[in-house]
């Protein structure tokens, strides 16, 4: 028995059809002793560079095709075009299983073709590029007869599955036609390229033709080739992919009316199954599936990497090299004088010989280029990130923003000689003017060469849970359950459903509440089982968010291009990584919002002040800027913004900028889990001594550790130590560092005697060797470079001195960053509120689009209303500046145009405050505004026609004037729409006052909460309930999700039944409320799950107190209580009233008479004193 | 009826009285600290219980009553004061909850709407005389 090539192959690539991941499939392949196999998925070859790779690994033949979208007419031809007329036939085998007419509505048919060798793979990568640019419709991206004639060469071909043209037309009854199609494919890719292609499922639509199908292939005498239309690995995965079907179908596994292979058999059959299937049926159709085989060749020079570094455009007569070096020294006098010092122009020599050696002078030609036209637009950027920050020739060049020789960072750790990398610079730009810097890109070094990667989206274990639940037409619930009970993702990774049975799974054990519920509950386990055959597979593409591919060849003739949307850029087929391993450049594109917020607070502080900033002139010793630092008041401070940071700030008492670039290398797990942070803090101000790592190396040390009281901060460091102390170049250095991280003991072993050697040769004692040593290698594991945290820490200090100089201007423009953020847009006011700024609400006639600082306050932005657009607060601001202030409601709707005058808008602004400015009261406008609505519109329109023209000019809506009463809301009203319109409290707030109160009754604010790493502790908040969902169990038992809010933030309190029972009778909305109870952080959300609760009175102080009357219990009678009671209800107050029971043996109660408020003054005294006489009433 | 909240059990606008006794509960710094327990007397759900169904009769019933009844109330109502004390924290039947909550036995809304209970002569209840 002869082997098998599997040559019709769909991968997991064939998104939400294909469920063979690459991995399994070459095991099984091997497993089954193939010689080679193929990949063929529709429309694309994104598995393309996996699969070679993994063929290769796995010692067998990949053969890469296709099975592509062919449009029936031409790739320009939009609409459907079908071969017969019986429109019967038109839904084709795509809805209903069956074949018909040319499938996808009259858009495609299908054709398997493979590249036999590298020419070939790269015709296929254009066939796929040019289908997804030039030919593609709905979801098939179609290539035609004119593209597969222009890239032919190497590619083989077949007559395709029962959705290709010959076995449509031969379905309708066309043989002629079939043949005319076939001959001419077969004369387009040459006889011995052109194959009939034969399969079978035991499906109806194959054995319909296949009689007809053989006599074309005698016809033309083609060679016939058995395929598999594979589309998962194993047989037993067949219900596995049929739920995938489904998922990608929105339909469940029980419907009738769903898509659903026919047939069976749609895995990686055996050789012996095939053979089974066709030796005798048709002789040579198997043999034919080796002999392809064999005659693919090698596709490595495709996969190979080449240099395709972008070509930066040089005057006549220079080099890339040469230019680099004269824009570099024209750049180092710009930084440091026509004198440049000579360690300058040491530092420069070196990097550029080494960027030189390693062929990137363009590179930093075209990134100082980019920079350059960033700042030329005005584009906020970024002063550096990453590693790129050492290097002095990106510093000279405009690329970085940070000395390296003074801030000590190295070069090394971006570009070693001793370890050839891409050098790999990212960019922070303004976040709303990425697109214009992608744009230059593209337009710089042309359309055919740059473009955004894709990215590939996979069904993560919780989604497969859910997934798999509704496939299987279980309780959404269900799935949501499961899913609670996943353990917390760990730096973002979930835990994969194999952890659950699998106990050599390093997170095996935190599996134990799904293994519980697994073994317990069958539908759970129904679930589960399910969701492993989908989870990982791939569901669909992305973009990346911040890749942008740059070549200096058409991509075209390099990688595979898609087009998923027709509005939306080109990207790459592969990912990033794989197009990095061919030799393409890819650069990140951030963007910031920091920038942002930076650039508005420069613009706000212009238009408040006059005065003009330069953030890169900000002195860097500002001592406001350190004031507010060491105070922690560092909300909306890039970085520094967290509770804990906060706190460590205080602690530290920040002096320098060293300080900030150590804080953010020191904010981290690692450090944090050695206390580094708190040991820096205290060495600097002095509550710690300053110990070096042993009294030997101390002087050794200083100008390395130094800075930072000879505690080792920075990965810098660690270089610059194997350097000074023990010999190392900083190349080596840095390999060092790297091995030091990862912990291989070999190399640790290796390098701890080239270390020590150093060191001893240089007279240090091997306890002074051991002590670096043990210091060093655990820092590695977690240190962090200097390089980053002070390109970031130029950006904290940015933001810092912004907000320290020009409160109002800074927290305008950080409120602005955050408007669709309501939860921070509190925290932030909040702020505004301590540091004494008002922050007025918005006012048709004052407010801007966004926040705005107007002298020492902020006005609200008529943009951050519900229900008003930017296009009617443009409308409203226009108007006024044309027309002059609004006088009052009446003067507002009658200059405003048209499309402010909606009743939604208008009593929107109404609710938020915006007419205050104009006196009237927000609750008489939002009796009126509807009337006032309707009256304008048709005062607006009849002007339009013209009929008004007689009594006023256009646009002044002349004798408009409606009547507006005058009576405001209570404060408690007023301020839930006003929270309702604006989304937070901004005039006041329902527990202003309430501060000492709240401060008595709690451990913490909310706010300190939620920044907090405060986990599984009691803990008391307080707060306003502003949100209360009651619920009851499936048990009947009642209980309550509570959302508490103080003045900065909310929290969610889950109130059980048993709590619930207990003290649900505090529970009301708008009530302040005290809670007990433990923390529970999941999914990074803080909750608490509530023990106690108390109602807090948080009555102002002015209010009236109560008139209490005092009645001894036996005087209670029936006649009395309806005298009192008339009593209270004709002197009307706001005077509470308490009534105080007396009984026996001196125990009274005292009952609150809710209902009744009324007026203490002679007159009810004297009624309740003729009742009850002199001694019933008094005020508490 | 108050006519401030509903009554947490079931939902309806018939409090009749809120009962507020002082505590006090150990903050997280191991400090006593002053709060108050609270206690609705709800017409609809407490008209039955031995305690205070007779202090929601006294409270819901029309005219007709006498100097007696009102004695009477006086005594329910110290009767009932005197029950209506939260019990101590219980913090393996927190743990319990916690875990039914991971199992997903939290899922029915409680409906909010009130019966139309006909409103009657509201007063909130607390103690005097500490």
């Amino acid at each position: 028995m002869g082997s098998f090539v599997h040559l019709h192959v769909h991968t997991e690539y064939s998104m939400l059809d294909g469920a063979a991941k690459v991995g399994p499939l070459m095991a099984e392949v091997s497993r089954q002793g193939m010689p080679a196999v193929a990949m063929s998925d529709h429309g694309n070859v994104h598995g393309a560079y996996e699969f070679y790779q993994s063929a290769r690994k796995a010692g067998i033949t990949p053969v890469i095709g296709i099975e592509a979208y062919v449009a029936p007419a031409s790739r320009h031809h939009r609409q459907s075009t079908y071969y017969s007329d019986n429109l019967g036939l038109r839904r084709s085998n795509d809805e209903t299983g069956e074949g018909g007419d040319v499938s996808g509505r009259g858009l495609y048919t299908h054709m398997t073709m493979w590249a036999a060798d590298a020419r070939g793979l790269r015709n296929l990568f254009r066939l796929q590029s040019r289908a997804w640019l030039e030919g593609h419709v709905q979801k098939y991206p179609r290539m035609d007869d004119e593209l597969l004639a222009e890239h032919r060469q190497g590619i083989i071909a077949t007559t395709g599955c029962p959705s290709g043209e010959v076995q449509t037309r031969l379905r309708l009854g066309q043989y002629d036609r079939a043949v005319e199609a076939a001959a001419r494919y077969r004369d387009l890719f040459g006889k011995d390229n052109y194959f009939l292609e034969l399969m079978d499922h035991g499906l109806a639509i194959e054995r319909r033709v296949r009689d007809e199908l053989l006599r074309l292939g005698r016809h033309l005498d083609l060679p016939p080739l058995a395929t598999n239309d594979s589309h998962y690995v194993t047989e037993d995965q067949a219900r596995a992919h049929d739920a995938l079907l489904c998922v990608g179908t929105g339909k469940r596994l029980a419907d009738t009316d769903r898509f659903r292979f026919s047939g069976s058999g749609y895995y990686l059959k055996s050789a012996a199954e095939m053979r089974a299937l066709w030796d005798d049926a048709v002789p040579g159709a198997c043999d034919n599936t080796l002999l392809i085989a064999e005659r693919t060749g090698d596709y490595a020079e495709v996969f190979a990497h080449r240099d395709l570094m972008p070509r930066f455009p040089v005057p006549d007569g220079e080099t890339e090299s040469s230019w680099l070096r004269q824009e570099t020294l024209r750049g180092a006098r710009r930084r440091y004088g026509d004198a440049v010092p000579r360690e300058v122009l040491d530092r420069v020599d070196h990097e550029l010989s080494v960027v030189d050696t390693m062929g990137f002078p363009g590179y930093f030609l075209v990134v100082a280029d980019i920079c350059r036209y960033a700042r030329e637009q005005g584009i906020g950027l970024g002063p550096g990130r990453g590693s790129a920050t050492g290097s002095i020739v990106a510093y000279c060049t405009g690329i970085t923003e940070l000395d390296p020789i003074a801030h000590k960072l190295i070069f090394e750790r971006f570009l070693n000689p001793e370890r050839v990398t891409m050098p790999d610079v990212d960019l922070d730009f303004d976040d709303r003017r990425r697109d214009e810097m992608i744009d230059y890109v593209t337009r710089r070094y042309g359309d055919d060469r740059v473009c955004q990667i894709v990215t590939f989206n996979t069904i993560k274990a919780k989604a497969a849970v859910k997934d798999s639940c509704r496939v299987l037409g279980l309780p959404y619930a269900l799935g949501d359950r499961i899913s609670k009970a996943f353990p917390a993702a760990d730096g973002g990774r979930e835990i994969p459903l194999a952890a659950i049975h699998d106990e050599r799974h390093p997170r095996h054990g935190e599996a134990a509440e799904l293994r519980q519920m697994y073994q317990q509950d069958p539908e759970v386990k129904q679930v589960i089982d399910s969701a492993v055959g989908l989870e990982g597979l791939t569901r669909g593409t992305g973009i990346h968010a911040a890749g942008v591919i740059l070549s200096s060849a058409p991509l075209i003739d390099v990688i595979p291009l898609v087009k998923p949307k027709a509005d939306g850029p080109v990207i790459t087929g592969f990912p990033f990584t794989q197009a990095e391993d061919m030799g393409l450049l890819k650069m990140d594109f951030l963007g910031l919002r920091n920038l942002t917020v930076i650039g508005d607070a420069i613009t706000n502080v212009r238009a408040n002040k006059g005065i003009d900033i330069d953030i890169l002139d900000v002195p860097l010793d500002d001592a406001r800027t350190y004031e507010l630092l060491a105070r922690g008041d560092t909300l909306g401070v890039f970085q520094l913004d967290s509770g804990g940071m906060r706190v460590l700030l205080k602690l530290m008492q920040p002096s320098t900028f060293t300080d900030i670039a150590a804080v953010n290398a020191l904010y981290r797990p690692g450090p944090m889990e050695m206390n580094a942070h708190t040991n820096y803090a205290l060495r600097k101000t002095g509550k710690q001594p300053v110990e070096p790592l042993h009294p030997e190396l101390e002087e050794a040390l200083e100008p390395i550790l130094g800075d930072t009281y000879h505690l080792v901060v920075f990965q810098e460091q660690v270089m610059a130590i194997a350097q000074q102390l023990a010999g190392y170049s900083l190349g080596a250095a840095d390999l060092l560092r790297r091995a030091m991280g990862k912990k291989k003991k070999e190399v640790l072993d290796a390098e701890w005697d080239r270390f020590s050697a150093g060191m001893r040769t240089r007279g240090f004692s091997d306890q002074a060797i051991k002590a670096v040593w043990d210091v060093l290698v655990p820092f590695s594991g977690y240190g962090f470079n200097k390089s980053h945290t002070a390109g970031y820490g130029l950006v904290s200090y940015w933001t810092a001195y912004l907000k320290a100089n020009h409160p109002q201007e800074y927290l305008a423009a950080l409120l602005t960053s955050v408007r669709d953020d309501k939860d921070k847009m509190a925290v932030y006011l909040s702020d505004c509120r301590r540091l004494g700024i008002r922050v007025l609400p918005p006012d048709v006639n004052a407010s801007q689009l966004d926040f705005a600082a107007v002298g020492s306050d902020i006005r609200f932005g008529l943009g951050a209303v519900r229900n008003v657009g930017a296009a009617v607060v443009a409308a409203i601001t226009a108007t006024r500046e044309t027309r002059g202030p609004y006088t009052d409601f009446n003067d507002f709707l009658g200059k405003v145009p048209p499309v402010v005058c909606n009743k939604r808008a208008i009593e929107s602004l109404a609710k938020a405050g915006a007419f205050d400015g104009l006196r009237h009261h927000r609750r008489a406008l939002v009796a009126v505004h509807e009337q006032a609505v309707d009256a304008i519109v048709d005062i607006k329109r009849n002007e339009i026609h013209g009929q008004d023209s007689l009594f006023g000019e256009l646009g002044q809506s002349a004798g408009f004037s409606i009547a507006i009463p005058s009576g405001e809301w209570d404060r408690t009203t007023l301020l839930a729409f006003e929270r309702e319109m604006l989304g937070l409290y901004v005039s006041s707030h329902p527990l202003d006052g309430a501060e000492r109160v709240l401060d008595a009754n709690r451990d913490t604010t909310i706010a300190d909460l939620l920044t907090s790493a405060r986990q599984d502790r009691a803990i008391q908040v307080s707060g306003i309930v502003s949100g209360l969902q009651r619920k009851i169990t499936k048990q009947g038992n009642p209980w309550a999700i509570v959302t508490l809010e103080d003045h900065d933030a909310a929290v969610e309190c889950l109130i059980f039944p048993k709590t619930y029972t207990q003290y649900g009778d505090a529970l009301a909305q708008d009530r302040v409320i005290s809670v007990r109870g433990r923390i529970n952080v999941r999914d990074e959300t803080t909750s608490i799950y509530g023990e106690e609760i108390t109602p807090l009175d948080v009555s102002q102080p002015n209010t009236e107190p109560p008139v209490v009357i005092a009645l001894q219990q036996t005087q209670v009678n029936p006649r009395l209580v309806q005298e009192l009671k008339y009593i209270l209800t004709t002197h009307p107050g706001r005077a509470p009233v308490h009534v105080r029971l007396d009984g026996h043996g001196g125990r009274s109660v005292l009952l609150n008479l809710k209902p009744f408020q009324v007026a203490p003054g002679p007159a009810f005294y004297g009624d309740v004193k003729a009742l009850l006489g002199a001694d019933a009433i008094g005020r508490a | 009826m108050t006519g401030d909240w509903p009554c947490h059990r079931c939902g309806t606008d018939n409090v009749l009285a809120v009962l507020r006794r002082p505590g006090t509960w150990t903050n997280a710094a191991g400090n006593r600290i002053p709060v108050v327990h609270e206690r609705h007397l709800c017409a609809r759900c407490d008209a039955d219980d031995p305690l205070s169904g007779p202090v929601v009769e006294y409270l819901t019933a029309g005219e007709g009553r006498d100097r007696e009844d009102a004695t009477q109330l006086a005594r329910d109502l110290l009767r009932w004061i005197d029950h209506a004390r939260p019990a101590t924290p219980d913090e393996d039947a927190l743990t319990a909850e916690i875990d039914a909550w991971y199992r997903g036995e939290r899922d029915r809304q409680l409906p909010q709407s009130g019966t139309g209970l006909t409103r009657g002569t509201a007063v909130d209840g607390g103690e005097a005389g500490d």
